[in-house]
């Protein structure tokens, strides 16, 4: 198709122009297509944080966020010419061209947990600053992680929640197994020294009576509060208000003391189930009991031994999750499995885990059950 | 990590369209390797006479081609980076408008008589 011969317009024929800026070789104008819910952000009429798009590297995927979710960008080529063109009654102007666009694919943030683990690992907490302060240790910032970690602002806060990493003199820092265990028997002990209910913490109270065991940094105690209430994350806007209330979780209590023990071994390693039922019933304080419920989200018991399987310290891609938790038992059903690796799924339901499995394991017949097992090509697939 | 940054504050999207061409476009001169069309014409577009305007026909040079409204099976956002004289890290761009349907002209072009 050749242009730019003369243009006879008629009555009902519209004129179509170049834009003086016009170039055939400039990306100042490109395509996003929007899945729904991008559409829907967009049309909105209330305020919204900006779109961000991350590329961490020329060959990692870019992706792109929104306050609270991440997609993974794809560039589409197509084969045809499209034209953008601005649409008015006498005229139209042909802003830019491209062969190509932009496809956004939901997904959970991309080795986000592997990241925050390398960035923060020189950042543990433990109480004791005379012993943590370490000369040369860098001090990471949110500002630095939100361009470290591929993640929206929302999924930050809930992976730095989960490892409980806490914002202490403007620095993130992690606190430590032990301590969290430490600190955690500090306000359950205080809690029946004065007689308060778990299910009714008051976080004001717990912070004057806590102060006068032991000196818990205010952000400690707002963190450990939060993060074993019932409701993860404790009550809306928890994080800024000066006094609130928290159902805490007798199972997410235990479960941590249960971790503190079970860490020992490693993550992929194990133990006997009877030693470690041991030594954490001695370490759950009083009015709690353990709930062997409690620990199935980061361990599996198989011929008697009792497996660690922390989320945060799993591989964080699919495949290489897959190869570690197959290279451990051979067989998983299917529940087990899903629950293993649904913070991969591109959404955070069962749903989403098990058709993620499906593309990535086989579904195998044993005992008059089915299983998920490795696919034969396990080893070369990446 | 360099960080693109999108503000979802278009208040006055513009009125956008898209034309979908198969092939390429050339300039019609001595050089027809030559790509810069930038204020120049490229034709004209017409519809037939409906109340939906879903028939458009298109002349471009001494060719005529006849396409359709088409409804993209997702919209499009159109983003444009800002241009900005500050020396920076992130890089800004606007969303122009969102784009829901588009027009494709996919048949083989006919002469102009």
């Amino acid at each position: 198709m050749s242009s730019t011969s003369p243009i006879t317009a008629s009555d009902d024929a519209t004129p179509i122009i170049f834009a003086p800026t016009y170039s055939s070789t400039s990306t100042d104008v490109r395509l996003l297509e929007l899945p729904p819910d991008l559409l829907a952000l967009l049309d909105s009429l209330t305020p919204a944080a900006p779109l961000v798009i991350r590329a961490p590297s020329p060959t990692s995927h870019a992706t792109l966020h929104t306050a609270d979710r991440t997609y993974l960008l794809r560039e589409v080529h197509t084969s045809n010419t499209v034209l953008v063109c601005d649409r008015a009654p006498h005229e139209w102007t042909v802003r830019a061209s491209t062969g190509t666009y932009l496809e956004a694919v939901p997904s959970a943030p991309p080795r986000a947990a592997e990241i925050l683990s390398e960035v923060l690992q020189a950042s543990g907490y433990d109480g004791d600053e005379a012993t943590m302060d370490v000369d040369g240790r860098p001090r990471v910032t949110m500002d630095a992680l939100l361009n470290a970690v591929p993640a929206s602002l929302a999924e930050l806060h809930a992976l730095l929640r989960r490892m409980h990493a806490v914002e202490l003199d403007g620095e993130i820092r992690v606190l430590e197994h032990k301590y969290v265990k430490d600190m955690l028997t500090v306000i359950v002990s205080t809690a029946v020294i004065e007689g308060w209910d778990l299910a009714r913490m008051r976080f004001r109270a717990t912070v004057d009576a806590a102060h006068e065991y032991d000196d818990i940094p205010e952000p400690v105690v707002r963190h450990l509060l939060c993060a074993f209430a019932v409701d993860e994350g404790g009550p809306v806007n928890a994080d800024v208000a000066d006094d609130f209330e928290v159902a805490l979780s007798p199972s997410k209590l235990v479960a941590h003391f249960a971790e503190c023990v079970l860490s020992e071994v490693g993550s992929l390693g194990s133990m006997s189930y009877s030693e470690f039922e041991t030594k954490w019933i001695e370490s759950v304080p009083e009015p709690l009991t353990i709930d062997p419920a409690a620990i199935e989200p980061f361990s599996m018991i198989s011929d008697n031994r009792i497996f660690y399987l922390p989320p945060s310290q799993l591989p964080g891609t699919v495949p290489d999750r897959l190869r570690a938790l197959f290279a451990i038992r051979e067989h998983w059903p299917r529940e087990l499995l899903i629950a293993r690796v649904r913070d991969l799924a591109p959404a955070d339901t069962a749903k989403a885990a098990e058709q993620m499995l499906l593309k990535h394991a086989r579904l195998v017949k044993a005992d008059g059950s089915v299983y998920f097992a490795a696919r034969r090509d396990m080893k070369t697939r990446r | 990590m360099p960080q693109i940054y999108i503000p979802l504050s278009s208040r006055n999207p513009r009125n956008l369209v898209l034309l979908e061409l198969q092939g390429t476009l050339e300039g019609s001169g001595d050089d027809s390797s030559n790509t810069s069309f930038a204020g120049e014409a490229l034709g004209t577009i017409r519809f037939s006479d409906t109340p939906t305007d879903s028939t458009p026909e298109l002349i471009i040079g001494h060719h005529r081609l006849h396409g359709k409204l088409v409804t993209c099976a997702k919209p499009f956002a159109v983003l444009q980076k800002s241009s900005t004289a500050d020396v920076s890290l992130s890089t800004e761009w606007h969303v122009l408008g969102i784009v829901r349907h588009r027009y494709l002209f996919k048949s083989r072009p006919h002469n102009v008589i």
